[in-house]
């Protein structure tokens, strides 16, 4: 009936109106766009229909900038990060084919799977991504200046720009945190203390083990976008080089051999060889009252992560990255068996669940920290443990939390008999999918309860 | 003997408000009420100690249910047109009604131009010798009314159920123009009761 | 509880009503007239009668219009903060209605919408809607108009659009949608208002009702409870006073918003999206009151192509219920006067009109007696019959009976939504727990105490069905009777 499909993206721009009012110079408004393939009269055109929504929404006095635009074979997205600054995504959905019902059926059908609030949260990300490295967009006096950023900038990410698997972890954009034990959570801290004081250039740190965040010296919000990017873009790039590197041979003997010591991989990667420090990626941190630019240096060792913030005007030379590393490197290693000891313990991993258990994905909000047992892997690929129809439905669920006050409970029975619920409370939420065809809504709820108790021991959820 | 009586006339001149006033002698004061298609209502008036049953039919004004109203226009007896002294359109729109009465109606149909809301003091946009003009031009019967007042409502439908009735009988010819003539004589004897046009509109005299 | 039609309560095997999917968008008409008319035979004088009645638009320039020529661009803070408005608009930009201020003024803001919309129509798309925060912006394109729906509710894209589609249905009733499309073609330009003129007050009257009545999102009727041995001998009675007269269609007695019975010709239903724009004549029209009217009536689903003509009366000083005669003749109304006569002589004498009265003021308050004490509220919809019923609204939501409605529009949307549909939806908040379950032969709207555990909630459901059951004669018209 409904045929396989994608989402795709049919343009993506950046614009601020006030750069120019006068007539034949619309183009000059227009600070990014893509795809260059389309007609300069088609790009004034774009910005045109998208300056008249602005206008004609404004006249209702919403209580927020317009959204979202819905067409029949379109959707497109709004966000206006910076006063005048506008950036606008278009979706459009690829594959459309005709069937005994007609067209109009199936592009109602797609419609709906493309979710305001999944999307709108990718497109506010990219903008954070942006701003990360290349600071706000109003920092720069010089327009031209602007655009080479931005082209620099948007022109590979797009084309990174995961449309198809996209689900309620974008809304939320969280950290997933690593539960220690207080005495490994303490010696993980002293030794971010002691880094700190033996190196006040280090102005905060942060440390990972795998995907999992055990400690930040950021503010949280911060911390959200470049986990989001150490996670999605750096440590991936990273572990594939590890392993292209011929750092896994056949004899397992030592497959960790080659790693014994850690490295840096930003920065001066390869000290034995380094003549230089490479170049230094630089970020901008915005949890004060203004931005400030910090040197960005990831130190792997194991599967431990660290990263640390230096200030951008801090002068820094080979030899301190020698030094750094000749201090972290062994206290790093013994501190990461400790913490692999620990988890392997406790850890059981999403994979070895039996396919009937239920599935659950935990936020919260205070602290953005997320868990999920749906996700079987970090690399949105849609590799999950439940349906596409299940996600869509938690995400729906999502969007109504706000209308049922601060603490609710939702539960829903799908066309399948599957189930989904959603329970909300102290800014926590918790989703669940549950596949079990021949439960009723009693033994449902039993099992939520039970499921609670469990995975979130301690979490208070209100009994409403 | 129950004869048909139709109210004509753009919405909102006041036709169900005269009706009202002659029915039940009162005035709907305040709200509006829009009539849906053709109210069908009836009265019994005693004309020389005979009872007339009318039938009144009230019309919806807009132009959407002419089709309905076209229907019925061959039944009436005796049509009664209104415009609003205060709403000159209405007015204007008197020679279209008329065309269709022409079109639609019995040849031989009696009818009755009337200008309600004469109470209307200062607001008051269509003179009365206008009024009287073209009642003259149509060879039809005129009169200013107020449905507010109840100024010759009762008057209006007399004259009308008079004349009916007479036809009834076979007086016809020699009263082609009776209405006109009852009407001039009923006016002319109250004279001085308090509805005469020269207190209700002073504009008049001076125009 | 089970599946089977049979034993769902209120279901039966006929029905006088079409039975709708929830959101049906009102997209099918249907053309009964020309059938009626052909079986039937009618005059050809009053045939081409309705053709004059179109040819007449350009006759009708006679009558002269007054237009204001005002071009205020103002808008004030309280009109912003209305929680719906609802804009008409021709397919060249021309203001036909707006719900709140006026369209004269607004004129520029009616321009900006049609430019929206052809502005995306000339990229071969259609504009559908636009949201911002709380405010959302749904258009509805239907040739000749566009419909467009400003709001700050809750409702569903596709509750508006149902919304949407009334008003253009309540357009075409008056008007027949083949005159509609004729008049643009004659002239894009035109200024429908002055053939709408007291129309407005009609669609403001059922914009107001739509949102405040269950009927509308649930595209069914809720009927007066009564005995089906009254309501059966009140379907007799017309029965009997009509079944001569040739070309009558239906026959529908209803009181305070309720159906008491619907006579049909053999082989048509009504829509019950037809029911409602009748529904709405009636409460919306004063003047139908104490007097017999006889108005023009097209029923867009029936068929928009021309109209039914409706002899339409309150039974008696003493019984405020509303009868409708409808038929395709358009000069019966003295032969429908004495049917109509006839028939409250019946009832009369049948005691129906007591009966009648009783029901209107009972309303059923003792249904909360029958052993519920955690639930609140609930609705039934019948799918086979298109009917539901739900008990008076009590507290807490007495004062606000509009937060029920938007619980369960909510509800309602979750199972309906037309790509997601769900067998059951179960929600609990701090003020409620509301159940909402859709199965083959009914839907069920259930509100709670937020407290009330879901074993008990389960426990009331089936009782709650058992009893519906047990009085579905007296809360359903089960029989879909025809002249």
């Amino acid at each position: 009936m409904v045929t396989k499909t994608d989402i795709g993206l049919k343009n993506f721009f950046i614009f601020n109106s006030t750069i120019t009012a006068k007539e034949g110079e619309e183009l000059k408004k227009i600070l990014y766009y893509y795809p260059i393939t389309d007609h300069a009269d088609v790009q004034i055109r774009n910005v045109g229909l998208v300056e008249g929504i602005i206008n004609f929404t404004e006249t209702f006095k919403p209580s927020s900038p317009v959204n979202s635009l819905h067409t029949s074979n379109s959707r497109q997205l709004y966000f206006q990060p910076e006063k005048d600054f506008w950036i606008v995504m278009t979706l459009h959905l690829t594959n459309q084919s005709k069937s005994k019902d007609g067209l109009n059926n199936i592009e109602q059908t797609l419609e709906d799977d493309i979710q305001d609030n999944v999307y709108e949260a990718l497109l506010k990300q990219s903008y954070y991504v942006f701003r990360l490295f290349w600071n706000t967009f109003k920092s720069y006096k010089d327009i031209d200046a602007l655009k080479v950023k931005l082209e620099k900038f948007f022109n590979p990410y797009l084309k990174c720009l995961n449309l198809a698997h996209a689900d309620i972890l974008d809304i939320f954009n969280g950290i997933q945190y690593l539960p220690l034990d207080k005495n490994t959570f303490l010696k993980v801290q002293c030794f971010v203390n002691h880094l700190e004081s033996s190196y006040p250039e280090i102005s905060h740190t942060a440390f990972l083990y795998n995907d999992h965040l055990i400690w930040s010296g950021i503010e949280p919000e911060d911390m959200q976008t470049i986990y989001q990017y150490l996670i999605g873009t750096l440590l991936p790039a990273n572990v594939e080089t590890e392993l292209q590197g011929g750092s896994m041979p056949r004899n397992a003997s030592s497959p960790f051999m080659a790693l014994r010591h850690g490295r840096f991989i930003t920065g001066p990667t390869n000290l034995k060889l380094a003549k230089t420090m490479g170049e230094l990626p630089k970020l901008y941190l915005f949890g004060g009252a203004k931005s400030v630019e910090y040197y960005f240096v990831v130190y792997r060792a194991l599967s431990a992560t660290v990263c640390f913030f230096i200030k951008a005007d801090t002068v820094l030379t080979l030899d301190f990255f020698k030094q750094l590393d000749e201090l972290v490197s062994p206290k790093l290693i013994s501190l990461v068996t400790e913490i692999a000891e620990y988890c392997s313990k406790q850890i059981v991993s999403p994979s070895v669940l039996p396919d009937a258990a239920p599935k659950f994905i935990y936020f919260n909000k205070l602290n953005l920290a997320y868990k999920s047992t749906v996700h079987l892997d970090n690399k949105h690929t849609g590799n999950l443990a439940c349906s596409k129809e299940s996600m869509r439905i938690m995400a729906d669920i999502q969007e109504k939390t706000g209308l049922l006050g601060k603490s609710n409970e939702t539960i829903l029975k799908t066309m399948n008999d599957y189930w989904i619920v959603g329970k909300c409370s102290n800014s926590r939420q918790f989703y669940i999918a549950l596949q079990q065809k021949n439960a009723s809504l009693i033994e449902i709820s039993d099992e939520i309860k039970k499921l609670c108790d469990s995975e979130l021991k301690g979490i208070f959820f209100h009994p409403v | 003997m129950a004869p048909k009586v139709m109210l004509l006339g753009d919405s909102g001149v006041g036709k169900t408000c005269i009706l009202m006033r002659f029915r039940e002698g009162r005035f709907l004061a305040g709200n509006f009420i829009s009539t849906v298609g053709v109210d069908f209502r009836t009265k019994v008036v005693s004309i020389d100690e005979t009872k007339v049953k009318l039938q009144i039919w009230d019309t919806a004004g807009q132009e959407r249910f002419r089709s309905v109203t076209h229907a019925y226009y061959r039944d009436a007896h005796a049509l009664l047109l209104l415009y609003d002294v205060t709403n000159k359109t209405s007015f204007d729109n008197i020679r279209a009604w008329l065309g269709e009465i022409k079109e639609y109606a019995q040849d031989d149909v009696v009818i009755m131009l009337l200008g309600n809301k004469a109470d209307c003091g200062s607001e008051r946009a269509v003179r009365r010798e206008e009024g009287e003009r073209l009642a003259r031009e149509y060879n039809v019967a005129f009169m200013e009314t107020s449905a507010k007042s109840g100024q010759n409502v009762e008057l209006a439908f007399m004259a009308v159920a008079r004349e009916l009735k007479y036809r009834q009988s076979g007086q016809r010819d020699t009263n082609k123009f009776s209405v006109q003539d009852y009407v001039r004589e009923k006016q002319n004897g109250k004279s001085s009761q308090p509805f005469t046009q020269q207190q209700q509109c002073p504009q008049c005299n001076t125009n | 509880m089970s599946d089977n039609i049979e034993i769902d309560p209120g279901a039966a095997r006929e029905s006088g009503l079409v039975t709708t999917d929830s959101f049906d968008n009102l997209e099918r008409m249907s053309s009964s007239l020309d059938e009626i008319k052909s079986t039937n035979a009618i005059s050809q004088s009053e045939e081409s009668n309705d053709n004059a009645n179109i040819e007449q638009l350009d006759e009708s320039t006679n009558y002269v219009k007054d237009s204001t020529e005002e071009n205020e661009i103002e808008v004030s803070r309280e009109w912003t903060s209305k929680s719906k408005h609802i804009f008409v608009l021709s397919q060249a930009g021309k203001p036909i209605y707006s719900r709140y201020g006026n369209e004269d003024k607004l004129a520029w803001l009616f321009g900006v919408m049609q430019t929206l919309v052809s502005f995306v129509q000339s990229s071969d798309d259609t504009i559908k809607s636009i949201h911002a925060g709380d405010t959302h912006f749904v258009f509805l394109i239907k040739k000749p108009l566009i419909l467009v729906a400003v709001h700050k509710t809750q409702e569903s894209e596709q509750q508006i659009v149902t919304q949407l589609n009334y008003v253009f249905n309540q357009i075409t009733s008056i008007l027949t949608l083949t005159r509609l499309k004729k008049i643009y073609e004659q002239r894009q330009n035109y200024d429908l208002r002055r053939l709408l003129t007291g129309v407005e007050r009609l669609i403001d009257h059922l914009l107001d009702f739509s949102e405040k009545d269950p009927s509308f999102f649930l595209g069914a009727v809720q009927c007066l409870p009564l005995t089906s041995s009254v309501r059966d001998s009140i379907s007799s009675a017309i029965i009997a006073a009509c079944n001569k007269i040739k070309n009558l269609v239906f026959a529908i007695l209803l009181a305070n918003n309720k159906l008491i019975t619907l006579v049909r010709m053999k082989k048509y239903c009504l829509h019950p999206a037809d029911l409602h724009l009748i529904f709405n004549l009636v409460q919306a029209s004063e003047s139908l009151k104490n007097s017999e009217s006889w108005t023009p009536l097209c029923l867009p689903k029936f068929d928009a192509s021309g109209f039914l003509y409706g002899h339409v009366s309150y039974l008696a000083e003493d019984c405020q219920a509303c009868l409708l005669l409808l038929t395709v003749d358009r000069d019966v109304f003295f032969t429908l006067s004495e049917a109509k006569q006839r028939i409250v002589e019946r009832l009369r004498r049948g005691n129906s009109l007591e009966a009648i009265n009783e029901a209107l003021v009972s309303s059923d308050a003792n249904w909360n007696g029958a052993g519920f004490p955690e639930l609140r509220h609930y609705i039934y919809k019948s799918k086979s019959t298109a009917q539901f019923y739900q008990p008076p609204i009590g507290p807490p939501y007495s004062l606000r009976p509009r937060r029920l409605i938007d619980v369960y529009k909510r509800s309602h949307q979750r199972l309906h939504s037309s790509t997601r549909p769900l067998k059951l939806a179960f929600e609990r908040s701090a003020s409620e727990a509301v159940l909402a379950w859709d199965t083959r032969g009914f839907e069920l709207y259930a509100t709670f105490e937020p407290l009330t555990s879901t074993a008990a909630i389960i426990a009331s459901v089936g009782k709650l069905l058992d009893w519906v059951k047990k009085r579905e004669d007296k809360l359903f018209c089960l029989n879909a009777p025809t002249f």
